[in-house]
Order: C-alpha cells, then sequence, then structure tokens
C-alpha cells in the first residue's frame, strides 16, 4: 500500500464522522460526498509542503493537514454553490450602500456562508450566544438543542428545558424583537438562556452572571471568526 | 520578548503540542503545556505578530481541534480563563481547548457508513499520490539521510586522503532541511565538504550551536552557502531571515 493511502486509510473513518459534522451544521448534507472528495484532493495537494523536515508523529500531522484541508473544501463548495466569491468566515457583513437586486443576492448569500462558518466552527454554546444576540431570526430549535447536550469543558448547557426555552426565545422574536434595543434584547436572551425563572422574574445576580457569560461567549466566537474586537456587543451587520 | 525568540519558543512548543497528539497526557503535564501556549498567545495578542507565528498558533490550535480526546483534560482549565481573556490569539487557543469535549464525545459517539477509499482515490491523480507518497517517505527517512550524507562526507575524507577513488570524493548528495517563505535550505555534500545551501531570495542568517555562520554566495544561482567544516552532528540550526525563524536539531543517530 502507498504510503499516502495508507495514512489516508488510518484516519478516514475519523474524517468521514468530522465531514458528516461540518455538512450537517454548515447547511451541506446533501454533499457530504463532494466535501469528502474535495477535502482529500486539497489535502494531496498541500501535503508535499506540508510533510517537509523531519518526521514527527505522522497521525496527528496527518490529522491536522486533513483538518485544514476540511475547512477550505468547504469554503470552496460554498463558492461553488454561490457562483459568485464569497468573502468567507473571516469578514464581517456589511450592508451594502445601494440595494440593488445583486447586491442584495450578494449579501445574503454571505450571510449564509457566516451562518454556516459560526456552526460549523464555535462550539453550540458560543454559536447559540452568537447567532441569538446578532442574528435572532437564525436561530432554530436545534441550535438551542446542541447547546443544551453540551456540557463538557465547564460549559452549562440551558438552564431551561429546550422546549421550554425555544418556546420562549419564538415567542420573544416574535413579538418583542423589533421594538426592543439592543440592551434590552441581551437581557431578554440572559433570561431564556441562563436563568429558570419566570419572564422578568430572574435575580440581579442571575443576570449579571448571565450577561458577563454572553459578553465572553461573543469575545470567543469574534476571536474565533476573525471578526476582531467589538466596540460594543452588538449587531455586526 | 523579541519575534526571533518568540519564535524559537513557540517551534519548541508546536514539537509539544505534536507529542501530545494521540497521548493521554498526565494532567499536570498537559496544563504546563496549556499555560506555556496561552502565554504566548497573550504575547501574540500584545502587539501586531508576524503573519508565520499566527499561523504556527493556527496550527496548535488545528491540533488540539483534531485530537480533542488528548486535550479534553485541559477544557475546565480553558473555560475558568475565558472569561478573564480578551485578546484574540489567547481566546482562540481557549476555545480549542474548552471545545475539545463536545469534539471527543462526537468522534466517539458518531459512526459513519465505511467509505470506500479506493473510490475516493481513484478520481486523484497518480503523480500527486506519487508526490506525496515521496514526501512521506522523505519525512520518514529525513533523519537517516542526515545521518548517512554526514558518514559518507567523512568516509570520502578517508578516500580522498588515501587518493583511492578521487570520483568518489567529487560525488554530491543533499537532504532538504525545510522551507522558509519562498526559500529552501539544504544540507549538501560534495565529496569529505559539507554544506548548508539556502535556495531563496533575501539575506538569511545561519547560527550553528549558537555560533554565527559567515556565509558565502552559492555556486550558481541565487542564495547563499555556509560550509560546516569540521562540524558534526548533534547540531542545532537556526536560519533567521527577517521576522521568520526555521529552528532545526540534527541528531547524532537516526531515529
Amino acid at each position: 500500500m502507498g504510503e499516502f493511502r495508507s495514512l489516508l486509510a488510518a484516519q478516514l473513518d475519523w474524517l468521514a464522522v468530522r465531514v458528516r459534522q461540518h455538512a450537517r451544521v454548515a447547511g451541506l448534507s446533501d454533499a457530504q460526498e463532494d466535501l469528502l472528495q474535495e477535502t482529500v484532493k486539497i489535502a494531496l495537494e498541500r501535503l508535499p509542503r506540508f510533510f517537509v523536515g523531519p518526521s514527527r508523529n505522522e497521525s496527528a500531522r496527518m490529522r491536522c493537514l486533513l483538518l485544514q484541508a476540511l475547512k477550505s473544501a468547504r469554503t470552496n463548495l460554498y463558492r461553488e454553490r454561490a457562483k459568485t466569491p464569497v468573502l468567507g468566515g473571516d469578514a464581517p457583513i456589511e450592508r451594502a450602500e445601494t440595494e440593488d437586486p445583486e447586491s442584495l443576492l450578494a449579501g445574503e448569500q454571505h450571510r449564509r456562508a457566516h451562518l454556516a462558518e459560526v456552526r460549523a466552527e464555535l462550539s453550540p454554546g458560543v454559536a447559540l450566544v452568537y447567532l441569538c444576540i446578532h442574528f435572532p431570526e437564525e436561530v432554530c430549535a436545534e441550535d438551542l438543542r446542541r447547546a443544551a447536550a453540551f456540557r463538557g469543558g465547564g460549559a452549562q448547557g440551558l438552564a431551561r428545558p429546550v422546549d421550554e426555552a425555544w418556546s420562549l426565545f419564538d415567542r420573544l422574536r416574535t413579538e418583542r424583537l423589533a421594538r426592543t434595543s439592543e440592551a434590552e434584547w441581551k437581557r431578554l436572551v440572559v433570561e431564556v438562556l441562563f436563568s429558570a425563572a419566570p419572564l422578568g422574574e430572574a435575580s440581579r445576580e442571575d443576570l449579571e452572571r448571565g450577561i458577563r457569560n454572553v459578553d465572553t461567549r461573543l469575545a470567543r466566537a469574534r476571536a474565533k471568526l476573525g471578526l476582531g474586537p467589538s466596540s460594543n456587543q452588538g449587531e455586526p451587520t | 520578548m523579541s519575534d526571533l525568540r518568540e519564535q524559537e519558543k513557540i517551534g519548541a512548543l508546536l514539537e509539544q503540542t505534536y507529542a501530545l497528539c494521540g497521548a493521554r497526557p498526565d494532567r499536570a503535564d498537559l496544563l504546563a503545556w496549556a499555560e506555556e501556549a496561552l502565554a504566548l498567545a497573550r504575547e501574540l495578542d500584545a502587539r501586531e505578530a508576524p503573519a508565520r507565528l499566527r499561523s504556527v498558533l493556527e496550527e496548535i490550535c488545528t491540533l488540539v481541534e483534531a485530537h480533542p480526546a488528548s486535550f479534553a483534560p485541559a477544557a475546565d482549565w480553558a473555560e475558568e480563563r475565558v472569561p478573564l481573556e480578551s485578546g484574540e490569539h489567547a481566546l482562540i487557543l481557549l476555545d480549542a481547548l474548552a471545545g475539545a469535549p463536545e469534539r471527543a464525545a462526537l468522534d466517539e459517539v458518531e459512526a459513519v457508513e465505511a467509505v470506500s477509499l479506493d473510490r475516493l482515490l481513484e478520481s486523484l491523480p497518480e503523480e500527486g499520490i506519487g508526490a506525496a507518497d515521496e514526501a512521506i517517505r522523505g519525512a520518514r527517512t529525513w533523519s537517516a539521510r542526515v545521518v548517512e550524507l554526514f558518514r559518507r562526507a567523512a568516509a570520502s575524507a578517508d578516500t580522498v586522503r588515501l587518493a583511492a577513488s578521487p570520483e568518489d570524493a567529487q560525488e554530491e548528495d543533499y537532504v532538504l532541511l525545510g522551507r522558509l517563505d519562498e526559500g529552501e535550505l539544504v544540507l549538501t555534500r560534495g565529496g569529505p565538504s559539507v554544506w548548508v545551501d539556502w535556495y531563496g531570495s533575501g539575506a538569511p542568517r545561519l547560527t550553528i550551536d549558537g555560533e554565527e555562520i559567515a556565509p558565502r554566495p552559492l555556486p550558481q544561482g541565487e542564495g547563499r552557502r555556509w560550509p560546516l567544516g569540521s562540524k558534526q552532528p548533534p547540531l542545532s540550526f537556526r536560519l533567521a531571515l527577517g521576522d521568520s525563524v526555521l529552528t532545526l536539531r540534527i541528531d547524532a543517530d537516526a531515529d
């Protein structure tokens, strides 16, 4: 068996799982095979440069290469689907100065790509807070379910049962979002996610702790997405 | 801390990270590594760091993401520090560590249908696969080839002294040591002599075991050549070019 084939074979099950995860959260579930194929193609192209020098933990090196290739492959698939270059998840989304049909379409494509990047790159709890604050209209029950299921690394999950939190969030988004200030919306998000008390009855301590938690997660999200620090934690659009 | 000193530290940290991947490190060792990684990330945040430094930290974070089970025991440690940090690089590192348990759990729980390796490879170009195979073989045999090059130089010196085979004394061979920016650093033997050659632009400086070596121009083309004289492994190389640095250690014996 050739060297590349052998190293790839050893990582293939792991890679297939990661491809499925990335495809699912990035809305590319129908393109898993393409994503896997593109990933391996990119890894093959980059390998000679990546493997220069002395041997060191070969399987770790291969995984690192495959994971970086997977991220590039995901971007490539977006570009292919959009048929227009996207700025990628690294760039903040900016509203077009003139809202003609082309710029609106491009803006929507960028937005979709950014949302997919958020769900793929951020841990569920961080992604949920980022979406709730910056893209509340895009939050779905699955986002809450993923965050609730993840309790590793000190993450808190959700203070309420998922169905209750989702129902409350959906109602607030419909009834209050349009007429609520940024600061007030953040407080409502904190109440939904980090307090089990009825709406409006969260303790001051819970609210303060929750707001610190939200700010911390937003900072993590912005760092991970390469968006740079924000002077306020409001909508980046 | 100077850029070059930082690069040396982060290079050593990268080596440590590779060693942790796939292992089940002792928690104390893992936290010591994490403290060091966070300290470097903070250094990068303290000023505008060179792109090469940032890419190494990115590689470290990718390794953490790719081997979450090895780094998961540091997740609580990372979560505790997240609220205290505001720098971009520090947060990226802590985020990768904090997310490790989830990634590890997903890697363990999820099962996928078997993927056909043959089918996956059949659309790839044969020459690409050949180049990859060669690169992997090159990495695996790198230490042995370097040691062999020095051995052949020594043997050639003996041959020259005996004047038995002057043709052999003119034999040349080389090993690619590494790449820095767009240039290549190559260990070259010509008969009994061993040089380090730089094929690329710029005026890099080479230090061996802390001693800066005076360069000569390459016999042909753009670049620099440093004669090693009587130096023998083990040797520590440090090539500095602008704000980039490449460090390498050549052991006396192959792995």
